[in-house]
């Protein structure tokens, strides 16, 4: 028999929305060239650095916003500066840095545009500094106690539930000293402002691992995890001046999860990093 | 000293115990009629009319194969809802019948301690609830006196 230590478990996320679009009408003036970047009358904390937005006009007309593209919507990162400026990149690393040459080149548009922005899940990254975490199935007991029992009954099928807590140490930018957390990581601050998010709602798809294979015997060994759509219900962060800063979030499932077990698939990637997606938008899995 | 819950509680509908019973309660009231007169200081009564009421909850199941449990649920509320007798005359249905309820508590005797009652159903009402089982709730009313008591 096997005793498993808690260094194989980790938690992956992807930033969502619950379903919300945000929407604004984008004037010429809104637009810097110059400077990459452009602004938006909603309220600019709604959208976080490192978000995946779908951008796309409401009446179909072509975008004018990206300087030569001829198309009605567009599928970006955004960096969001602390004047609420936005800029657009192509890559999520990129996108973190909020570097002015790597912005994706702007063009006033010629009249008014109404716009709408959709968060686009992003793909999932590992929770940074993550020190433990719990996650709670609970299935409800529903009592059918009838007179006459001496023992109280239960129907096996009552409704399932998900819940747990994560406690991480806090970070929130990624530093250049090399101790392995780059961008590929979520840090512990995006559920920190997670919570705080209006509108679009605290939801995060989750994956919960419980055990996953070391690097040489991926491909070969089974992971195992919890698959689900979590809310952000509550978030401490806990300040004590001789220990480390931590953020505790605790959150619940919603909708049907499950615990995954097997190889993970693989998908056929572009330069970026992005999917090559498929017509119904799924990836194009390789074979194991 | 012995007390009961409801472990010791039964239901009898129609000569028949009844499956799945949550729970059942009776109560009487016997109206009061103030028989005052001139000079008199306090309020003075005399008993008026006496009417029972009851009701009991059972969870709606549907019996499996091989099962003999009848799902009193639906007895009872199939006696309260009748489908009119023809779609041309909406406002007839087959009458009510009465029920006859008996209300036990066993306390180790053949028979218990009872009350039985012949009564007209008054309300019956089942519902559907995300994380509950359904059941129907039944309110009746005793058809005069109680047949039997013994409690």
């Amino acid at each position: 028999m096997t005793i498993h230590l808690g260094y194989g478990g980790s938690i992956q996320i992807a930033r969502e929305s619950a379903g919300q679009s945000l929407s604004f009408e984008l004037c010429s003036d809104d637009v810097n060239v110059g400077e990459r970047r452009f602004s938006v009358d909603f309220d600019y904390s709604l959208l976080r650095t490192g978000d995946r937005v779908a951008i796309q006009t409401t009446d179909r007309q072509n975008l004018q916003l990206l300087d030569q593209h001829e198309y009605p919507d567009a599928l970006c990162y955004v960096h969001v500066d602390e004047a609420g400026g936005i800029r657009l990149y192509r890559k999520f690393f990129d996108a973190l840095n909020g570097d002015k040459s790597k912005a994706l080149p702007l063009m006033r548009p010629l009249q008014k545009r109404q716009i709408t922005f959709d968060l686009y899940s992003n793909d999932f990254r590992c929770l940074a500094q993550v020190q433990d975490y719990e996650f709670t199935t609970t299935r409800s007991a529903i009592d059918i106690t009838k007179l006459g029992d001496e023992f109280r009954e239960s129907y096996a099928n009552g409704l399932i539930a998900g819940q747990g807590t994560a406690t991480c140490f806090w970070d929130y930018k990624y530093s250049t000293c090399g101790d392995g957390i780059g961008p590929e990581s979520e840090l512990p601050h995006y559920l920190a402002q997670l919570i705080l998010r209006t509108q679009l709602g605290s939801s995060f798809l989750g994956k919960f691992f419980l055990h996953r294979p070391t690097n040489k015997d991926e491909g070969k060994e089974d992971f195992l995890f919890y698959e689900a759509r979590c809310i952000i219900t509550n978030c401490v962060m806990a300040i004590n001046p001789s220990e480390p800063v931590m953020t505790k979030v605790d959150f619940i499932t919603t909708g049907e999860f499950k615990l995954k077990s097997g190889i993970v698939d693989e998908y056929l990637l572009q330069e970026s990093g992005d999917k090559v997606l498929q017509e119904d938008e799924s990836g194009i899995l390789l074979e194991a | 000293m012995t007390y009961f819950t409801g472990t010791n509680g039964s239901l009898e509908i129609d000569g028949q115990r009844a499956a799945r019973v949550a729970n059942w309660q009776l109560s009487a009231n016997t109206g009061l009629l103030p028989v005052i007169s001139l000079g008199d200081t306090d309020n003075v009564v005399t008993t008026g009319i006496t009417s029972t009421t009851g009701t009991c909850q059972l969870f709606y199941y549907e019996a499996l194969p091989g099962e003999s449990e009848r799902n009193d649920a639906s007895y009872l509320l199939n006696t309260i809802l009748q489908a009119c007798i023809s779609p041309d005359d909406p406002g007839k249905a087959n009458e009510r019948s009465a029920v006859t309820f008996k209300l036990i508590i066993k306390d180790g005797t053949t028979e218990g301690k009872r009350v039985a009652v012949n009564a007209y159903i008054q309300s019956a009402s089942i519902g559907s609830a995300v994380g509950a089982i359904s059941s129907a709730q039944i309110v009746f009313q005793s058809i005069g006196a109680p047949t039997e008591v013994a409690i």
